[in-house]
């Protein structure tokens, strides 16, 4: 294998033993292996013969970003290929109006600023490594960062993936606004490169905020501090950043030099408001307020960006700083629903001080994400022992208040072995299946991500008593599901028996049953501060929004349900009751089985009940003008996007706080919206396709009737004609365009890899048949 | 600290790869600040056999300290650095001619003397006939790109001076000229100041960076036994490097019995010329002319004496213009740029573009090495910009009649007490 890869790759294969030691660590700094040889991969084709050289010999292959990974992810075994993605440098000019960027998996994050904020664009997810991790290792990890509280992790900002799989496959997981089928990036985005290596990502950007307001505030006691947080949550302003420190952080902060904490402090939150100025100034004053009443002893506004960074600079380092406390840190990265902060902090502090150790804790507390270390000794056998009791601890207590083992840095070979904490057999043996069905040699990362276990049996419901007729029990799902499978036969599922509203405030999340509809939760939130951010244009449950993504004008910002869901519990077509994510907003414990499911036509699993996150309700006035399709770059905080064709041309409608030039207050714009909606309720001739942006144009001139409704944003557009029409429209655009016609959904012809992938997890999902799904072209 | 204790405090987050010069343009490991802690770790382990390949990236890196100032766990990494390259020197074959007839010469005051007067003899011509050769020669470009023999403006002797300005070896030779101003700037700021003694000869910078610890501490000794003869209470510098490096001879003569407590006394007694400056208050008027002026960090000066704001203090004013990447190392790094041209020559080229970027007429540095690298630069860009030692350019300011104005002082009075940059 050595002279195979010596052979393809020349001096870019490294075999020294001296030098491929130096890819046997990453920033956890407790994992190790000896690789046999390091592959500097600079293009695709280079991870695709690697990939390819390996598997012919029968080792195995570990791909590597910058290593700065804190769960050994990325550490390869003794003996196996490092293929080092740090020289995957390509960036492609940003698509402005669109709000894309691609990038090679070795770019860094932190380079991207330098490119985007010429267009006035960000690209939000920061973990505290970002001036030197990769996007590619951001994507195995799903790396999330201090503004994940406003913008999302990692996941949340991919758009598509090049990827190349355990059989040498390269193909493009795409995951535009177009796009249905199974949401395979959000699988592989957290996968930990356990079912491919990735390439190259198209990363979704946020416009740049007007407004930026980064505030100090500092407390005496970690309570008053965790008080104030759960406060600020639960007041509906939405931070765009709302960190915590605690005591020995700051003072070792202090010791690195760079920022200046209150001292004496307790415990500090650094907070930030970005956005348009009203809100920022809104957020910031509220935020001083609630930290007055929760006893705070300064409040602190940084007024130049060098105090800003210096501020900031403190937060980042704050994992290293500890080691100045100890040989080794343990970094701990549990993450509890927003309303069970204080609890957390409190079994940290009982737990820590019972095994004699002290904690030092940072996080991410608007994101109910902590991160306890303990500095320790390695080579003190006792205390090692005892950090690692408490670490199993805290782990357990954070799983009882209904958290994750990991927000952010990921399972890698250090919390292998707790996913079962996390986990029982069905969700674990579904895991290691989907695992085993993209990579049947085990030739990817071996070892990581996801622990080997069996597929739960199907349980023995002879002596139940009929299932209740629609389900409105997980146990009625199951049942059917059986049924189904025995007498072989496709399932139609009723879902509307699937009920319950359970609304949190102070967690910013709801959990709906699968048959309730946005309506209804929109009913149960009147009133409140809060709202669900998709409103899909045909009106439907949250189990079909689940099995068609569908999104309305708001997609311009706020995404589709793939920004929006948490956590999902489902009966696969296997019989297996399961539930993947949790009520938290930053969670990457095991592959993401739960966003998998969005788009999938219903055909991998049904839903029984989601945990989606809530955005604070905004208002801005609406304008509108005649143009193109393209017509609304240069808005600024942007909420919602249409357009109907008028006059050979289109009238572009736009909720916004400051319109681009030529736009004129419309204030019909919501009743013409309604007036639209309610004629999709008769899906009969209805088309409704996606496509990416460069075919949009095309198409639509092809329709014999102009459409009824645009979304420029997503390529998406509503008109009726014949199915015929339709296929025929996918055909010319080819993948990734898809859509719907009379409500059964269309593809376009799949690449290799999708089609692929698609099959073999449809075989693991519902190895029968029994779910059934619209057909294809 | 123990090389061994200096390494267990990397934890191996990485923070320092994108600080690393090296690191950006290699993209491996072992190019990294944090790969060469590694391998070093490996080879005291004895897991890995030391070798001169296996060494070899201890004379790759830069020696910039960048990565110091990344690093949140505080690692001491040019102490590594140096026990990395120390072991190297044990085992290679010596550095090549021009580096070691450099180490050579600057060893040697009497050496020294006649340098600088074949300089001033015969400068014009050698410089003429490096840029007639048109050389790939590293020596020979930087020897083109050196600046005319200058005559230094005659500084009367101070008995009590109070401040001594320490004129480097290369310094001393090339830039004569500039040592002088310093001294009369410093008077003008109301500070009793002098050169030191004409036989002081080099901090020793160079030899320790180059691994060569016996010649650094010999050198130490010597520049110490003539700032005590002085009778000074303050040594100043014109060159970051040496500046940063005198500031270490604590350290470097620790295990030395007879020595430390007097280098210890030297280290607190050692600064740089802008801390100095900017704290007596000493500033300029902006230039009337449109002239655009940018700043290059020396690299020492920012990482290991953490001073930045001092010199751009100095020369603030409307035709300022910070460029891109201002602490990113220009490639000079001693005499990195004979030993690795390769390396420096890709630095030089990046700098240069980042310069141009600004518009700037004139570039300013804080360090005889870096002003030389920055020369070649502009040499071989067509001259679009000038370079200048930053005491240079303040005096030129002075000469055109702008005046400065220093918190007057009176003579023999001393300085403020060094506080670092804060205040």
């Amino acid at each position: 294998m050595l002279e195979a890869l010596s052979a393809r790759f020349g001096p870019r294969c490294i075999r020294q033993s001296a030098r491929v030691r130096l890819y046997g660590y990453d920033a956890m700094g407790t994992a190790f292996g000896v690789p046999l040889a390091v592959v500097q991969a600079q293009t695709s084709e280079d991870i695709r013969d690697a990939i390819g050289i390996v598997r012919r010999h029968g080792g195995q292959l570990v791909a590597r970003g910058a290593g700065t990974g804190l769960s050994g992810g990325a550490v390869p075994g003794d003996g196996q290929v490092v293929v080092s993605l740090e020289r995957m440098q390509e960036v492609s000019p940003p698509d402005v109006l669109h709000r894309r960027l691609r990038a090679g998996a070795g770019v860094v994050n932190g380079s991207l600023d330098a490119v985007l904020a010429p267009h006035g664009l960000f690209y939000p997810p920061d973990p505290a490594s970002y001036r030197v991790s990769t996007i590619g290792g951001n994507v195995a990890e799903n790396a999330g960062g201090p503004h994940a509280v406003k913008y999302g992790v990692t996941g949340h900002r991919v758009a598509d993936i090049e990827i190349t799989d355990a059989e040498g496959r390269h193909g493009l997981l795409a995951a535009g606004p177009w796009q249905s089928g199974p949401y395979l990036a959000a699988l592989v985005t957290g996968a930990e490169g356990t079912l491919g290596v990735v390439s190259a990502v198209t990363l979704a950007l946020e416009e740049r905020p007007a407004t930026l307001v980064t505030m100090l505030l500092s407390f005496g006691e970690i309570a008053q501090a965790s008080a104030c947080v759960s406060a600020i949550v639960a007041s509906g302003t939405l931070p765009s950043t709302l960190e915590f420190l605690d005591r020995a952080t700051i003072a070792a902060v202090e010791a690195w030099g760079v920022a200046r904490y209150p001292a004496g402090a307790g415990a500090v939150l650094l907070i930030e408001f970005d956005g348009q100025p009203a809100e920022v100034e809104r957020g910031a004053a509220v935020a001083e307020e609630i930290g007055r009443r929760s006893g705070a002893l300064s409040c602190e506004t940084a007024r130049t960006s060098t105090e800003r960074d210096a501020l900031w600079l403190g937060r980042r380092g704050a994992y290293a700083v500890v080691a100045r406390y100890g040989r080794r840190v343990l970094t701990q990265d549990v993450t509890v629903p927003r309303d069970r902060l204080g609890e957390m902090l409190a079994a940290v502090e009982e737990i820590s001080t019972r095994h004699g150790l002290k904690a030092v804790t940072v996080g991410h507390a608007g994101d109910g994400n902590l991160h306890p270390d303990f500095a320790y000794d390695p080579d003190d056998a006792e205390e090692s022992m005892r950090v690692h009791q408490a670490n199993r601890e805290i782990l357990a207590a954070c799983v009882a208040l209904g958290g994750s083992i990991t927000g952010a840095h990921g399972i890698g070979t250090e919390k292998l072995s707790q996913l079962e904490i996390m986990f029982g057999p069905a969700e674990l043996g579904l895991t290691w299946a989907v695992r085993r069905a993209l990579d049947p040699q085990g030739l990817l990362n071996p070892g990581k991500a996801v622990p080997e276990a069996p597929r739960a049996v199907a349980k023995e419901f002879s002596s139940a008593a009929p299932p209740a007729e629609p389900p409105t029990t997980a146990w009625d799902v199951l049942i059917a599901v059986e049924m189904a499978r025995r007498e072989r036969r496709r399932l139609q599922p009723d879902l509307g028996g699937l009920r319950g509203i359970e609304v949190s405030l102070a967690n910013m999340t709801v959990r709906v049953g699968s048959g309730e509809t946005v309506a209804q939760l929109s009913g149960a939130l009147s009133g409140s501060a809060l709202c669900f951010a998709v409103e899909p244009l045909v009106a439907q449950s949250f189990g079909e929004m689940l099995a068609t993504n569908d999104y309305g004008p708001e997609e311009i910002v706020q995404g589709t349900l793939r920004r929006h869901l948490l956590a999902l519990s489902y009966v696969t077509g296997h019989g297996e009751q399961v539930r993947f994510g949790r009520d938290v907003v930053k969670n990457v414990a095991g592959y993401d089985l739960y966003r998998l499911l969005i788009g999938s036509d219903g055909r991998l699993g049904i839903p029984l009940e989601l945990t989606l996150r809530l955005v604070p309700r905004r208002d801005a006035p609406w304008w509108s003008a005649q143009g193109s399709l393209s017509d609304y770059g240069g808005a600024s905080g942007v909420q919602r996007l249409f357009a109907v064709p008028e006059d050979g041309r289109y009238r572009l409608y736009l909720q916004a706080e400051q319109p681009p030039a030529g736009y004129l207050p419309s204030p019909e714009a919501p009743a013409l919206l309604a007036k639209i909606r309610a004629e999709f309720r008769d899906r009969s001739g209805l088309i409704d396709i996606a496509l990416p942006w460069p075919h949009v144009d095309e198409a639509i001139a092809a329709l014999p009737t102009p459409p009824l409704l645009v979304l420029p944003s997503a390529g998406r557009f509503l008109a009726r004609g014949t199915r015929e029409k339709a296929l025929d429209i996918l055909r010319r655009a080819g993948p990734p365009a898809c859509g719907h016609y009379e409500g059964d959904a269309l593809r376009a012809p799949l690449d290799e890899l999708t089609r692929a992938w698609q099959e073999r997890i449809l075989a693991v999902f519902d190895p029968d048949g029994v779910l059934a799904g619209g057909d294809g072209p | 600290m123990k090389v061994q204790d200096a390494i267990d405090t990397c934890i191996q987050c990485g923070f320092c790869l994108q600080s690393c010069p090296t690191y950006r343009i290699f993209r491996t490991e072992e190019s990294s600040p944090r790969g060469r802690i590694a391998r070093l770790k490996d080879v005291l382990a004895g897991t890995v056999e030391a070798t001169p390949e296996t060494l070899a990236t201890f004379e790759e890196c830069l020696g910039c300290r960048a990565c110091e100032v990344a690093c949140p766990s505080g690692v001491p990494y040019e102490e590594i650095l140096l026990a990395g390259r120390a072991r190297l020197r044990d085992m290679q074959e010596p550095p090549p001619a021009p580096a070691r007839l450099t180490l050579r010469l600057v060893r040697s005051h009497i050496l020294l003397r006649a340098a600088k007067g074949l300089w001033q003899m015969e400068g014009r011509r050698l410089r003429r006939a490096a840029r007639r050769l048109h050389s790939g020669q590293s020596a020979v470009r930087l020897l083109a790109a050196m600046p005319e023999p200058e005559a230094a403006p005659t500084v009367a002797a101070e008995a009590k001076a109070v401040v001594q300005v320490h004129r480097g070896c290369v310094m001393d030779v090339v830039w004569p000229r500039t040592n002088a101003r310093a001294v009369l700037l410093l008077r003008e700021a109301g500070i009793t100041a002098d050169l030191m003694p004409a036989s002081t000869g080099c901090c020793g910078a160079l030899h320790a960076h180059q691994g060569d610890l016996p010649s650094a501490c010999e050198l130490a000794r010597g520049v110490i036994a003539a700032f005590e003869s002085s009778g000074g209470a303050e040594v100043v510098s014109l060159a970051g490097g040496c500046a940063a490096h005198m500031k270490t001879y604590g350290e470097l003569l620790a295990d030395d019995p007879l020595w430390h407590e007097r280098a210890e006394r030297f280290t607190r007694a050692v600064e740089d010329v802008t801390t100095l400056l900017d704290r007596q208050g000493y500033r300029v008027r902006p230039p009337a002319t449109d002239e655009r002026i940018t700043y290059q960090d020396s690299c020492h000066l920012r990482n290991g004496l953490k001073v930045q704001e001092a010199p751009r203090r100095l020369i603030a004013g409307d035709g300022y213009c910070e460029m891109a990447e201002a602490a990113t190392c220009c490639g000079s790094a001693g005499i990195y740029n004979v030993v690795r041209p390769d390396v420096a020559q890709r630095m030089l080229q990046a700098k240069v573009a980042d310069i141009i970027d600004t518009g700037a007429t004139t570039v300013i540095t804080a360090n005889p090495g870096c002003e030389l690298q920055l020369r070649l630069g502009a040499r071989e860009t067509g001259d679009v910009f000038e370079v200048k030692h930053i005491v240079d350019w303040l005096w030129q300011r002075r000469e055109e009649g702008v005046g400065a104005s220093g918190a007057a002082m009176e003579p023999g009075t001393r300085p403020s007490p060094p506080g670092g940059e804060k205040g």
